[in-house]
C-alpha cells in the first residue's frame, strides 16, 4: 500500500467531498491532457505503422475519459481548490518531464521507448481504489468511475506491454528494464505525493 | 514488515520464530501475497520452526517487473532471500504458482533445502492446463483483474465454502484486487506460459518431498501431481479430501497437520519417501493421518470391475452400449 492505514482511513472519509473529487479530477485530467498531447504526435505517422492503430485508439480514449471525468465529478465551488489543483498539475507535469516527449522529433528510438514506459506507468499506477479502506462502498458514480478507469487502463496498457517488448530499438534487456523501472518509480512517487497531499489538505 | 533488495528489486518479507529454529519458507500462489499464510505462521512458530513468508517479484508489496519474469528468476530471488537471512537448508512449501517455483528452487539448489512440499503444483503444462492458462490470460488482459479473481473463486473453493463465506467474499476480493496489479499478474502468467516442461529435471530433486493435491482440483489435476510423484525419488502424493485448488485456505488444519507430520518425519529421518499415493484424513485430529487409496487415484470415478453379459433389463436401459460390456475397473490400488 502506498499510504499508511491512517491516511487511507482519512481518505475514505473525504473521498466524496466536492473538494476532493475536484482535486482528483483535475489531477487525472491534467495527466490525460498531457498524455493526449504526446499521443497526438503519432497522428503524423503513417497509418501502416503497426503501433499507429494502438496509439491512435489511446488518444481517442484519453479524450473520451477527460469528457467522462468532467461529467461524473461533483465540482467544487471553492476557487482555492482550483488554484491548488493548477499548482499540483504544473508540478507533476514537470516531475514526469512530459516536455521530453513533446519537444523532441518523433522517431522509433530510446525516446519513444521511454515514453511508452511512462505511458505504461500512468496506466498501471494511478489506482485510487486500493488506497481507500476496504469498507468504503464503491457504488457512488465518482468511485464507480475510478474503478472503471482502472479496468480501462488495464486494457489500454496492453499496447504498451506489447510495444515495450517488441519495439525494434537498440536497447539491451537490462536497459529496457532500467528505463521502464525509472518511469514506473517516477509515476508512483508523483501519485503517492498527490494522495498524501490530498489527505493532508482536506 | 521488512524489505530486502535482490537484483535491484525490493522484496517484502516477514520472518518469525527463534533464530536457531529449523526454517520453513512458504511460497505464494499466483494472486496471493504473504499475509495469506497468516493461519500457518503462528502454528509453525509455536511448533518451533522459523517461518519466512514473502511477496514474490510481481506480488503484493514487492517490486513488480514489467518486462521479464520466469520461474528461475523467482527461484533465484528466493535463494538470495534465504541466503541473506541466513536460513540454512529450510523446508520449502509452495502452492500452485509457488509450488512450481518451489520445484524450480529444489532443482536449481538441490542442497539448498531440507525438504519440499509441492501443493497444487505442476512441472509441465499439459493440454488442459495450457488452455486454462490461455483463457485466464486472455480474460485478464481483455477484462481485468476482477475477471481472474472471479474465475479463481470458482476453482479454488468448494461450493460449501463459497456459500458459507458469502458475506466475507466481497472484502476478500477487494483486498486481492487492491494488492494485485494487472500488468504484474500478466507478467507472472507469462512466466508460466513461457516455461518449458521441466518434468525431466524432477529426478534432480534429492530431498524428501510431500506432494499434495486437492481431491477436486481441476486447475492442477491429479495427473500433474502424479508426474511429480513419479519423478521425485523420495516423494509421497497425498490427496486432501473435498478440496479444490486452494486447499491451503479452505483446509488449513489438515494442511498444517500434513506439513508438520512431513517435517517431523524428515527431521527424525523417518520419512517413507516411497512414491506412494495416499488420502489425508479429513478429520484434522483423526487417526491415521494417511489413508490408503481405493482404486485408481487418477480416476474421478471408480467403475466396478465387471466382465460378462448385461442382464436383459439393464441392456434395455443402456441402449446403444452393446450387449457385452467389458470393464477392467479402477486399475491400480494404493
Amino acid at each position: 500500500m502506498i499510504v499508511d492505514p491512517k491516511t487511507s482511513e482519512h481518505l475514505g472519509r473525504i473521498i466524496l467531498e466536492r473538494d476532493t473529487q475536484t482535486r482528483i479530477a483535475c489531477f487525472l485530467i491534467g495527466l490525460k491532457q498531457a498524455n493526449a498531447a504526446a499521443l497526438a504526435r503519432v497522428e503524423f505517422q503513417p497509418m501502416a505503422w503497426e503501433p499507429y492503430a494502438l496509439l491512435h485508439g489511446q488518444l481517442c480514449r484519453e479524450i473520451e475519459l477527460i469528457g467522462l471525468l468532467q461529467r461524473v465529478t461533483e465540482w467544487s465551488l471553492n476557487p482555492a481548490v482550483y488554484v491548488r489543483a493548477a499548482w499540483s498539475s504544473a508540478r507533476l507535469l514537470n516531475d514526469l518531464q512530459f516536455v521530453r516527449f513533446l519537444a523532441a522529433p518523433f522517431g522509433v528510438d530510446a525516446g519513444l521507448y521511454r515514453y511508452l514506459g511512462l505511458a505504461h506507468a500512468l496506466y498501471a499506477h494511478l489506482r485510487f481504489i486500493p488506497v481507500l479502506p476496504l469498507e468504503v462502498p464503491l457504488e457512488h458514480r465518482f468511485l464507480d468511475f475510478l474503478r472503471t478507469l482502472e479496468a480501462v487502463h488495464g486494457r489500454e496498457m496492453q499496447a504498451q506491454i506489447a510495444l515495450l517488448r517488441k519495439l525494434p530499438v537498440s536497447l539491451s534487456d537490462r536497459e529496457k528494464e532500467s528505463i521502464v523501472g525509472e518511469e514506473s518509480r517516477r509515476v508512483r512517487e508523483v501519485f503517492r505525493r498527490f494522495v498524501e497531499e490530498l489527505a493532508a489538505s482536506a | 514488515m521488512a524489505f530486502l533488495t535482490v537484483e535491484d528489486h525490493r522484496i517484502r518479507y516477514e520472518l518469525e520464530g527463534a533464530g536457531d529454529a529449523v526454517p520453513l519458507v512458504f511460497v505464494n500462489g499466483l494472486t496471493q501475497a504473504a499475509h495469506l499464510w497468516g493461519a500457518y505462521v503462528p502454528q509453525f512458530v509455536g511448533k518451533g520452526y522459523r517461518v519466512l513468508t514473502f511477496d514474490m517479484l510481481g506480488q503484493g508489496e514487492s517490486d513488480k517487473p514489467v518486462l521479464f519474469s520466469d520461474f528461475d528468476r523467482q527461484a533465484r530471488t528466493m535463494a538470495a532471500l534465504i541466503e541473506a537471512l541466513g536460513l540454512e537448508r529450510p523446508f520449502v512449501a509452495g502452492i500452485s504458482f509457488g509450488g512450481a517455483v518451489a520445484l524450480r528452487y529444489a532443482i536449481l539448489y538441490p542442497d539448498g533445502l531440507r525438504g519440499l512440499v509441492a501443493m497444487g503444483a505442476f512441472s509441465e503444462l499439459d493440454g488442459r492446463l495450457k488452455w486454462i492458462g490461455e483463457n485466464l490470460f486472455t480474460g485478464l488482459a481483455a477484462v481485468g483483474t476482477e475477471y481472474l479473481q472471479n474465475w479463481f473463486m470458482a476453482f479454488n473453493f468448494s461450493s460449501r465454502w463459497l456459500e458459507d463465506n458469502d458475506a466475507a467474499i466481497p472484502a476478500m476480493r477487494r483486498r486481492g484486487y487492491s494488492l494485485n496489479d494487472q500488468y504484474a499478474l500478466q507478467n507472472l502468467m507469462e512466466a508460466v506460459a513461457n516455461c518449458p516442461s521441466f518434468s525431466h529435471e524432477l529426478p534432480a530433486i534429492r530431498v524428501p518431498a510431500l506432494i499434495v493435491n486437492g481431491e477436486y482440483d481441476y486447475v492442477t489435476h491429479r495427473g500433474l501431481h502424479d508426474i511429480l510423484r513419479a519423478g521425485i525419488a523420495r516423494s509421497r502424493l497425498v490427496i486432501v479430501q473435498h478440496a479444490c485448488h486452494a486447499f491451503t485456505l479452505e483446509y488449513p488444519e489438515v494442511t498444517t497437520r500434513l506439513i508438520d507430520d512431513f517435517m517431523g518425519k524428515v527431521l527424525r529421518e523417518e520419512w517413507p519417501g516411497d512414491q506412494s499415493t495416499w488420502v489425508a484424513n479429513d478429520d484434522p485430529q483423526g487417526e491415521p493421518l494417511y489413508l490408503p487409496v481405493l482404486g485408481n487415484p487418477l480416476r474421478a470415478i471408480q467403475p466396478a470391475a465387471f466382465t460378462g453379459e448385461v442382464p436383459e433389463k439393464k441392456r434395455q436401459s443402456t441402449k446403444g452400449m452393446h450387449g457385452k460390456i467389458r470393464n477392467r475397473g479402477g486399475g491400480q490400488g494404493a
